[in-house]
């Protein structure tokens, strides 16, 4: 039984999985991709992408053993009553935290760059509430605002980068490889961490409507996600050269250094701007899931009535997991990554391996 | 139904205005409550750093009547402000104690640094410029070989103010054209050197105002590793600005050897590419200069429609061109031994993994490096005449 | 008041005795007070006793003196001449005919009335519709007859499966409704529901088609509109062509077309009579004005007071010198601005059209020239409240503009507590909105989100009309 009776496309799933990946990692991922891999930065998230066709493996592989269900409820079924529980406890616990973090990351953003004085709980409220407000109105108004906040997303995304070729500078592609492949390697964990998101679509899959093309569609919104990773480490590159790691957002330092005809610059508060598109859009997906999980845990009929709780529960997250911007982003640092690829990828393989067995397993007993 | 609808609207309104009413707008500022630099400048004296901010004054200049008979004096347009602390923060502090508004940086797009307040690094200053919020990272950078503070002083007649004129001249290509962001990045570099342009201020008309008039370029800053260490002057200033891609924008005159009389040749474009090399262990940089060039004085009789004529006015300029080059070399590699034009990155690129080895000894390794001058030089155009002008005809030829 | 009430008072299922005397009585103890109900008894040229009852307003005196009682009374065995005649039953219906226009007969021996079509035209002719003129177009407009509405549509519509149905609302007022709609390429559901709302409704009165639409809408607190209200014959025709469906109301010009959509909304049917690129441009204008006059008074605001940086330097010295002299804050400046510009709108609307360009002129000349000078409002704050007030009337569609004109003002508010912040926040706030909104299960932002790219393309480009042949 789904709580919510909405139904979307599968590519509008494909739609809401790109914020939900880029919003966060366009701030952080270049700059930590540069500590490590230096300035072969732009290589790690292909390497990195390796994760993320992992986890639409495993939420394509989960959906076709039990159609129609999302992982909480196959775990359940899978490794029984209580086992299945504790997994979906794990997920429960861990989506608030991630939930969390994320606004978090937001409202630090805004406040550094563009609200320096308005109080943190306002800016992390206001978003709050706005997404709760979505998150309630179900996943086909959620699947229809992020379509048409990622069409204003993309288009502004590739203005800002057609607006920077002219101050580009390709000769810092080179020495190429300079430390070799395994830097890139050992950045590639991070951007890994963003691509183990995907595993929302095992949460999300059962809302599809249309399941004929998920397989390709998802797959090339990997591809897609991880072009605009790449190209962003690339135009972070080519600007900034070895500085990039030195900034905190450098991004933003790029948007700042636009200058047209002495008439468009400074279109900073703009780039933040599309930037608030695009962490709706993810803030939004993950509610959605956690709304999703908590009502399936508990055996909720409808979800609604979880939502302003359950985002007031975030909220609170945000003050209990840090309390100043430099654990903010330590949150956002290696170890933290690990932590996801942990919850994100590495239990929903093992679900799925079991289930598999299960599987096979049960076939054998048939046969015999 | 009916009633939820209208209560929830209400309750969002009411919630607005509250948000506006109580406590909101934190981070409001009034453009009136703004005091907007547009330049900034750095100096050093008696063990103090000197912030200095030229700021706008927004009034309407003398309450323009349409006609335009206002006296058209410059004053009052911008005015400087100076505070002097051990450290720039300190300085910022104290400035902001001497205006009444808030100080606005974010349109400050212009910052000179005066010549001594380079010897003492120029970290501090970057690292302010990069970490408060508002400066922008595209603002150009200058020296001046006086105060800086008496080159935003200045009224500039034909601007608005004289950090608009340093701004067109950057854009225009007089002298070198470095941002915040690109001077911070050359020093970061394993050259970690970097050139400025240097301001001078022109002696103001007799009858004017001291303060009218403007800033002029002359010369260049360099800095190695941070630090400033000399002024290279005409003509090495063109042969350091030729080895660093920045020269435009320039007329060089050309002589001819046993001809009286120079051509001037207008260059359109000069590019100057640098190939390293690494030949059994002997490290080599080849230059290569190329440039297109239009005449545009002829005061020898030559008619330069003659091609054997302007080939030899070609050859006369490349090596003009290796001259200064070679001056330019000759600066950096023996009597400053400072990488200004950014040999290091070359190798690095060329070769990461010998780079790296050497990495050490590269100043010794560049100190003694074989740079080998190549170029290509054209004259695209000898301008609307043909043969000299202004000889007086020898009639019936 | 809520229970229904016969139309003529406490008759209810009274049959006709055919007896005109005693059933003319009874009408007439039912429209007792009622000045402009004609009585007229007379004797048929056969010795009948007859009464001719009807609306002196409504009906054709001299029609029904020609084509009714003068064949009756001279010629033997004479019938009335009327091409449009029905027969009523009851008291009830007799009455409700009366009161529809109709001419009642009432003979000797008939146990049933009859009632003649002969109203008199009481309503103006079409003219061209002032509020949604077009520079090339057909220029009739719909009336306030219901009659002559559905001709227009039928003049243009030449088929049999343009089909109308007729109800009556409204307990006071008995409206004719009329819900038209082409058989075939509507779906059969969305006639259903529509039927179904319509039916559900109970009203007291309908005066304007607005109560209609109030009361059958999916969400009525929602500030877009959800139907269309045009006067205009070929814009209900072409949107009938594209399956949607019509209401029409006695007694008002304006029309209800539903379902729409945000993006039709902003389109013109001007769009499709002009070369294909010029419309298109202005269909780009036009959504990009349409953002404008919802926001640009709130992006001045939002920059000037927290993003002074993303102001070029120039504009920003000259903003500023502008400025200095004002003692409200920017915000409070939009305010006074933009409530004083919809007072000015608003005022010109309701003058007479003799006096209104004197209020255009006052309006301009005080807030324009003396504001400024006298140091109340700073001049950019008098252009940014112009273009949006252009902008707003580049909307073609009324009630579109109207809920940009409300929405205005909280965006501002939001521009002013948190900037530009507050902007995208309230733009959330408002895509959100619009995306669980549906018209008669339509999504409002349908062809966009969710997407369907055959109907996307007449959005950002223009469809041919001929191309669309199904």
């Amino acid at each position: 039984m789904l709580p919510d009776k909405g139904k979307i496309s599968a590519s509008q799933l494909a739609i809401m999985i790109f914020p939900t990946i880029m919003a966060t990692a366009i701030l952080s991922v270049p700059s930590l991709t540069m500590h490590y891999a230096g300035h072969d930065m732009w290589l790690s998230p292909i390497w990195g992408s390796v994760v993320g066709v992992a986890a639409i493996g495993i939420s394509l592989g989960l959906n076709s053993l039990y159609p129609g269900k999302t992982i909480i409820e196959v775990s359940s079924q899978v490794l029984g009553w209580l086992p299945g529980k504790l997994f979906g406890f794990v997920f429960f616990f861990y989506w608030p935290h991630l939930i969390g973090l994320i606004i978090r990351v937001y409202g630090e953003f805004i406040s550094s760059n563009a609200l320096p004085e308005t109080p943190l709980f306002v800016i992390m409220g206001t978003m709050t509430a706005v997404c709760a407000l979505n998150v309630r109105l179900g996943i086909e108004v959620v699947g229809r605002t992020s379509q048409i906040f990622v069409t204003l997303l993309a288009f502004l995304l590739c203005l800002i980068f057609v607006l920077l070729i002219g101050e580009l500078n390709p000769k810092e592609l080179l020495p190429f490889m300079e430390k070799g492949l395994l830097p890139t390697l050992k950045g590639a964990v991070s951007p890994a961490a963003w691509f183990s998101e995907y595993i929302v679509l095992a949460f999300l899959l059962p809302f599809v409507h249309n399941r004929k093309n998920v397989t390709p569609i998802m797959l090339s919104s990997l591809v897609v996600t991880a072009i605009a990773m790449v190209a962003t480490n690339l135009f972070c590159l080519f600007l900034l050269g070895d500085l990039t790691d030195s900034f905190a957002y450098p991004v933003m330092i790029a948007a700042r250094y636009i200058t047209i005809a002495d008439f468009l610059q400074h279109i900073e508060a703009i780039v933040i701007a599309i930037w608030i598109f695009g962490i709706f859009v993810k803030i939004s997906v993950f509610l959605y899931i956690f709304t999703i999980t908590a009502a399936q845990w508990l055996g909720v009929k409808s979800y609604k009535p979880l939502v302003f709780p359950l985002s007031y529960l975030c909220m609170v997250f945000t003050y209990w997991l840090v309390s100043d911007r430099p654990g903010a982003s330590s949150l956002v640092s290696t170890s933290a990554n690990v932590y996801t690829l942990v919850i994100l990828l590495v239990l929903p393989a093992a679900l799925y391996l079991i289930a598999l067995l299960k599987r096979m397993l049960g076939r054998k007993k048939k046969r015999s | 139904m009916k009633t939820k609808g209208i209560k929830y609207s209400l309750a969002f309104f009411l919630s607005l205005l509250c948000g506006l009413l109580l406590s909101g707008c934190w981070d409001r500022n009034e453009i009136n409550d703004l005091a907007i630099v547009l330049a900034t400048g750095i100096d050093y004296s008696h063990q103090k750093v000197e912030l200095t901010a030229q700021i706008f004054i927004p009034r309407k200049s003398g309450s323009v009547s349409s006609t335009g008979s206002s006296e058209s004096s410059p004053s009052g347009v911008t005015m400087i402000r100076t505070a002097e602390g051990s450290t720039i923060a300190e300085a910022l502090n104290r400035l902001q104690r001497k205006v009444s508004r808030e100080m606005f940086w974010g349109h400050c797009e212009v910052v000179v640094i005066s010549e001594q307040a380079g010897k003492q690094g120029l970290r501090e200053y970057l690292d302010f410029l990069l970490r408060y919020p508002q400066f922008r990272e595209h603002a150009y950078v200058f020296t001046s070989g006086g105060e800086a503070k008496e080159v935003l002083a200045l009224l500039d007649p034909l601007e608005r103010s004289s950090a608009e004129s340093l701004r067109e001249m950057a854009n225009l290509g007089l002298g070198s054209r470095v941002t915040l962001l690109e001077l911070a990045q050359s020093i970061a570099s394993p050259s970690g050197s970097a050139i400025l342009s240097r301001m001078l201020i022109s002696p103001a008309d007799p009858g004017q105002k001291k303060l009218a008039t403007t800033p002029y370029a002359k010369g260049i800053s360099l800095f190695k590793d941070g630090y400033y260490v000399k002024t290279a002057l005409e003509p090495v200033s063109v042969g350091v600005l030729l080895l660093s891609n920045e020269l435009n924008n320039f007329i060089m005159p050309i002589e001819l050897p046993q001809v009286k009389g120079a051509f001037s040749i207008r260059m359109n474009k000069v590019k100057t590419k640098l190939t390293p090399s690494i030949v059994n262990g002997t490290w080599g940089m080849g230059v290569h200069i190329e440039s297109e060039g239009e005449v545009v004085l002829n005061t020898t009789n030559y008619d330069l429609a003659n091609p054997v004529m302007l080939s030899k006015v070609e050859e006369a300029w490349l090596n003009r061109f290796k001259e200064l080059a070679e001056q330019a070399l000759q600066l950096a590699q023996k009597d400053l031994s400072a990488d200004i034009y950014k040999f290091a990155d070359q190798f690095r690129r060329y070769n990461a993994g010998i780079w790296k080895k050497n990495q050490e000894n590269w100043l010794t390794i560049y100190r003694n490096m074989e740079v080998e001058i190549t170029g290509n030089v054209i004259i695209t155009d000898t301008g609307k005449s043909i043969e000299p002008q202004g000889i007086p005809h020898q009639a019936s030829n | 008041m809520s229970k229904r009430q016969g139309a003529g008072g406490s008759s209810d299922g009274t049959v006709i005795t055919g007896q005109p005397e005693i059933d003319g009585a009874r009408l007439q103890s039912i429209f007792l007070d009622c000045s402009d109900m004609v009585f007229h008894t007379f004797q048929t040229n056969s010795r009948l006793s007859a009464v001719c009852i009807f609306c002196v307003g409504l009906c054709d005196a001299e029609r029904i003196e020609r084509q009714v009682l003068k064949p009756l009374a001279e010629t033997e065995g004479g019938s009335p001449t009327v091409s449009s005649t029905q027969l009523v039953y009851t008291l009830q219906e007799a009455s409700q005919a009366i009161l529809d226009g109709f001419a009642l007969l009432l003979m000797e021996g008939e146990s049933n009335g009859t009632i003649y079509a002969l109203s008199k035209n009481i309503g103006r002719t079409t003219e061209e519709p002032a509020a949604e003129s077009t520079v090339r177009g057909p220029r009739d407009g719909f009336t306030e007859s219901l009659e002559s509405n559905l001709a227009l549509l039928r003049m243009r519509l030449k088929i049999a499966s343009f089909k109308s149905k007729t109800i009556t609302m409204g307990t006071y007022t008995n409206t004719k409704v009329t819900l038209a709609f082409v058989e075939g390429l509507i779906s059969p559901e969305l006639v259903q529901e529509v039927e179904r709302r319509l039916s559900r409704l109970k009203i007291d009165y309908v005066l304007e088609s607005h109560s209609i639409e109030e009361g059958i809408v999916d969400e009525r607190f929602s500030p877009f509109p959800q139907m269309l209200a045009t006067e205009r014959p070929d814009v209900v025709v072409s949107n009938l062509l594209e399956g949607r469906f019509v209401i029409l109301v006695d007694g008002t010009p304006f029309s209800l077309v539903a379902p729409i959509t945000l993006s039709s909304m902003l389109q013109s049917p001007e769009d499709y009579y002009q070369n294909i690129y010029i419309s298109i441009a202005i269909r780009w204008m036009r959504y990009i004005f349409y953002i404008m006059s919802l926001l640009l008074p709130s992006f001045y605001v939002a920059i000037t007071t927290f993003h002074q940086e993303m102001i070029p330097t120039v504009l920003l010295l000259s903003i500023a010198r502008a400025r200095e002299e004002i003692p409200f804050p920017a915000l409070v400046e939009a305010l006074i601005m933009e409530v004083s510009f919809e007072a000015l709108r608003e005022a010109g609307v309701r003058l007479p059209k003799q006096i209104g360009s004197a209020v255009s002129i006052v309006g301009a000349l005080i807030i324009g020239q003396a504001a400024t000078t006298a140091g109340i409002v700073s001049a950019p704050m008098i252009i940014i409240v112009a273009l949006t007030g252009i902008a707003s009337f580049m909307v073609p569609r009324y009630s579109a503009s109207i809920s940009t004109r409300l929405l205005r003002f909280p965006i501002m508010l939001l521009a002013g507590t948190l900037g530009l912040t507050g902007i995208i926040l309230a733009i959330i706030l408002l895509v959100i909105h619009l995306s669980s909104l549906r018209s008669f299960g339509t999504p409002y932002l349908s062809p966009i989100a969710p997407t369907s790219a055959g109907k996307l393309k007449d959005v950002w480009w223009r469809s041919i009309p001929w191309s669309k042949s199904r």
